[in-house]
């Protein structure tokens, strides 16, 4: 427990949808270690994306327990999650959810705007390099909708990444992108994943949780596997393919 | 999340909807603008009235014949003549602190001079009267002390009596008038004085000597009421309190019946007109303080508006980290801003509106320091209550579902 960045035991959520009491997790044990690179897959409606709200501290938990960091989650008030997922949680979504008419370089700055500790030139020098990192310095007044797909969700990695979080968590990072540009932020994660970022992910696309060290597969709220990535492919190698083959117009 | 970094956020959202932005304060722009320029002129009216009241002279006391009850049976104030000239002068007499009193009496009447006739106000009184009405001769004179004893038929008149009776320009001076049929010679004429606040002319008068009034022309011993001055306008209440036991003891009352007099100043009166005024200027602000009220509700209902709008935003602020009191004092500071600011252009406008009105319209106005601040703390409260619900309800959003929002 005390080794895992992230504890969940016997995890069950259920929640009320009108009259019908709807059971979501029923039962979820898992380790997640510093550094690992988790995929977790699954049908909809199988669990996956409430699990991830669990472990992204968005929402409570039923019954189980949960340790993000050592630290028990389940008694948390609603600002304490605030404050943990400010400081220990980055967020990537599937429809990028950055703000419209907020410039790149403001969208990367807000989690900063949410944490005290950090004055206004901080800020925005590690708003700089995190937009930098994600190769988006040259973009960084650009407006959302001035931005490609791809580009967008690379602010959104960027806006991630600037609080120094323990975790990244994204839900379908590549839910909305085509083939190539998934690869291409899949290069953005193996990157982070090499430099010891953990990363969790959520993608119903097999071929996207390829990249990943390990899969973890749920199923009617139950995980049904979970195991290392025995042909794991390369996300810069499998650009390369795409671009040779010719398979996909270039579209950035 | 800190203050400056509030401020931040709330005008850069504001900033991407200026012209809905503008909007909304327009309605407290136009409310804060009204309750300034209404309470500017309600006061400048106010101040208006005070002055023209108290240029009749604040140390004025004014005695009239008041309630007379004969067998329990009350009459109306004014009914019965119970003054007399021995009041008049009992008073001056005893009481320390006026200076001069007059008995008057004064009747309308129908004068004519030649072919011309007119009705006006004829007024008998001594000399102290014209002082303490503070009434100036023009061209003549005052009529003298062996004038008033021998009752003799002379007389002062005012502007409007001599351009009816002689036409205009015409000096009256040494000119022959009858009132109700007695040949008055003219010695005297008053400088104008134009209206008195209640529209009356004040000169279309007549005034001759107290003993010709009573004697020659209305052939009575009462007089219809007294006027004095006091020594200063500070000790007028003062002397009237002295005035009341003296007319009482001088007219008999047992110590249960209430007076048969009636004391007034000119205090009271610019009491009377400052606070009817004063409730005029309420009624005016009140009426302007609901635009205020309407703008307020532009305020709630472009936020909500705003919450309902910007659902997603605040779940993605509230899942990277924003806590429910970051959220809730981000959209009460943008309406508070949207309050604080459109106040602040209301005063501006509504200063601009009490200038034009006193400039182009000649109203009076006074704009005071209270109606200034009043609408400012009125603004911000309502920039508070009006932006709480709103903010309250976007703080309280679970942010799973406002990322869910579509």
């Amino acid at each position: 427990m005390a080794d895992s960045l992230i504890s969940v035991r016997n995890l069950e959520k259920s929640y009320k949808m009108g009259d019908v009491e709807v059971h979501a997790l029923r039962g979820v044990s898992l380790e997640v270690k510093t550094g690992e690179y988790v995929a977790i897959m699954g049908a909809s409606g199988s669990g996956k994306s409430t699990f991830m709200n669990i472990i992204g501290c968005l929402d409570h938990i039923s019954k189980g327990d949960y340790f993000l960091d050592g630290v028990d989650v389940k008694t948390f008030s609603k600002n304490q999650l605030a404050d943990l997922r400010s400081k220990k949680i980055g967020f990537i979504f599937q429809s990028f959810n950055i703000l419209a008419r907020t410039s790149a370089i403001e969208n990367v700055e807000l989690p900063l705007l949410y944490n005290n500790s950090v004055g206004s030139k901080e800020r925005k020098e590690r708003a700089y390099n995190a937009l930098k990192s994600v190769g988006l310095a040259d973009r960084m007044h650009s407006l959302p909708n001035q931005l490609s797909g791809g580009q967008q969700q690379r602010v959104a990695i960027a806006r991630a990444l600037v609080n120094e979080p323990l975790v990244i968590m994204a839900d379908e990072p590549t839910g909305n992108l085509d083939t190539r540009t998934s690869f291409e932020i899949m290069e953005i994660f193996q990157a982070l994943n090499e430099k010891g970022r953990t990363i969790v992910m959520v993608t119903h696309e097999p071929d996207i949780a390829q990249f990943a060290l390990s899969n973890v597969i749920f199923k009617d709220g139950k995980i049904i596997s979970n195991g290392l990535v025995k042909d794991r492919k390369n996300p810069t190698e499998e650009l390369k393919k795409l671009i040779e083959y010719n398979l996909e117009p270039t579209t950035v | 999340m800190n203050l400056i970094n509030l401020f931040k956020v709330a005008y850069r959202s504001l900033k991407k909807n200026l012209f809905r932005t503008f909007l909304t304060m327009l309605g407290i722009i136009i409310g804060v603008a009204s309750v300034i320029a209404m309470l500017a002129i309600g006061q400048g009216s106010k101040e208006n009235i005070t002055a023209s009241i108290s240029s009749l002279g604040t140390n004025t006391i004014m005695i009239y014949p008041g309630a007379f009850s004969m067998g329990g049976v009350r009459m109306g104030a004014g009914s019965v003549s119970t003054l007399t000239k021995e009041d008049a002068e009992a008073i001056l007499r005893r009481c320390e602190l006026v200076s001069h009193v007059v008995p008057v009496v004064n009747k309308s009447s129908q004068i004519i001079a030649g072919s011309q006739n007119w009705k006006t106000n004829v007024v008998g009184s001594h000399a102290d009267y014209f002082f303490i009405r503070d009434l100036h001769i023009q061209t003549g004179n005052i009529y003298s002390e062996s004038d008033e004893h021998s009752a003799a038929k002379v007389c002062v008149v005012g502007q409007t009596v001599v351009t009816n009776l002689f036409g205009e320009n015409v000096d009256p001076i040494g000119k022959m008038i009858r009132i109700n049929a007695i040949p008055f010679k003219i010695i005297g004429m008053l400088e104008k004085k134009g209206q008195n606040t209640f529209g009356q002319d004040q000169d279309d008068i007549i005034i001759a000597p107290f003993f010709t009034v009573q004697k020659r022309m209305l052939q009575t011993t009462f007089i219809n009421s007294i006027l004095a001055s006091g020594l200063d306008e500070k000790v007028i209440d003062e002397a009237t309190l002295e005035i009341k036991p003296i007319l009482r003891e001088m007219h008999k009352l047992p110590p249960n019946d209430e007076d048969d007099f009636t004391i007034r100043t000119q205090q009271d009166i610019a009491k009377t007109f400052g606070s009817i005024s004063s409730v005029l200027t309420i009624l005016l602000a009140s009426i302007a303080s609901i635009s205020l009220l309407v703008g307020g509700i532009g305020i709630m209902n472009i936020m909500l508006v705003s919450v309902t709008e910007r659902t997603r935003e605040i779940g993605i602020r509230l899942a990277i980290g924003a806590k429910s009191k970051d959220v809730l004092l981000q959209f009460m500071i943008e309406s508070i801003f949207i309050s604080l600011i459109g106040g602040a252009l209301g005063i501006l406008l509504g200063l601009l509106i009490a200038f034009l009105v006193s400039s182009l319209g000649g109203w009076p106005v006074t704009v005071t320091l209270s109606s200034i601040l009043l609408s400012s703390v009125f603004s911000a409260t309502i920039g508070i209550f009006f932006g709480w619900y709103p903010a309250r309800k976007a703080a309280n959003l679970n942010p799973i579902d406002a990322l869910r929002y579509e």
